[in-house]
């Protein structure tokens, strides 16, 4: 069960991705207007880049003695990399703009449905921490 | 630097001013329609066409919406016989406003469209913003 507190530390850099990400689509919907803007976009990126190094185990618990249970499945929560770029189209408006109004819409709503569904997962778990404490 | 929720609700509240302006620009238009000139000859109301351009913030970070300036439109006013009219020249002839209600309304409903787009954006900040911060606190 305890494996699971990992979700603090990868959680919070997922949010931070998405409200990136946020920031960008809304930044886009301003400026669907503005002559010569260049809609930009965060690229996601792999799974096994998000989770740090492949194969290794940078974050495994330190032992000090052999009989110590070692955890198998550490991650190395790296916070994801946010990278912003111009979208690459050849579709621009009369004046130079390059946002697409529908594909920013969608994506707007995306983000907060993830962003939402990030939250509750660490309320559910802050919850069952809680619980393990008699606390709830 | 703020965090990026923070510079989501500020860019999309510099959105919502700017096109508050935008359509404060239309009504003018569509309200002055039919304002010409008091004196002989004089020229009639000109159109004004709003200039969108963007701004980077340093405080923030991030390219606000700003406008930059509001410029009156070049297309040349049309003339009407009216030789009663206080503002008619030595011909008869009054100069009427260069203003098209059926562009100007086009741009009304345009407008207003995109601010409630952006609006969208800005509810959308401050709820995921306000989630974030009554999670942390329970």
């Amino acid at each position: 069960m305890f494996e699971n507190f990992k979700l603090f530390s990868i959680l919070p850099s997922s949010l931070k991705f998405l409200a990136e990400k946020e920031k960008v689509v809304t930044g886009n919907l301003v400026h669907a207007n503005t002559p010569n803007y260049k809609a930009l976009e965060v690229k996601d990126i792999p799974f096994e880049s998000a989770l740090g190094t492949r194969g290794k185990l940078p974050m495994s618990i330190h032992k000090t003695s052999d009989q110590h249970l070692s955890s198998k499945t550490s991650y190395h929560a790296s916070s994801i990399p946010v990278k912003i770029s111009e979208i690459k189209t050849h579709e621009a408006k009369m004046n130079g703009n390059t946002v697409k109004i529908e594909q920013e819409s969608m994506k707007l709503s995306q983000v907060g449905t993830d962003y939402m569904a990030g939250m509750m997962l660490y309320r559910k778990y802050n919850s069952i921490l809680k619980g393990l404490f008699g606390k709830s | 630097m703020a965090d990026a929720l923070t510079q989501a609700i500020r860019i999309a509240a510099s959105g919502i001013e700017a096109f508050g302006e935008r359509l404060q620009v239309i009504s003018t238009n569509i309200a002055n329609a039919n304002t010409t000139a008091m004196t002989p000859g004089g020229n009639p109301y000109a159109r004004q066409e709003i200039l969108f351009a963007q701004k980077f913030d340093k405080a923030m970070g991030v390219n606000m919406l700003t406008v930059q300036g509001v410029v009156p439109d070049s297309t040349p006013f049309t003339e009407k016989y009216a030789p009663g009219h206080p503002a008619a020249d030595d011909k008869g002839f009054i100069k009427n406003p260069n203003v098209n209600p059926v562009i100007e309304m086009s741009d009304l409903v345009e407008a207003h469209r995109s601010r409630e787009r952006i609006m969208r954006a800005y509810q959308m900040g401050t709820e995921l913003q306000r989630m974030t911060i009554k999670s942390m606190g329970s």
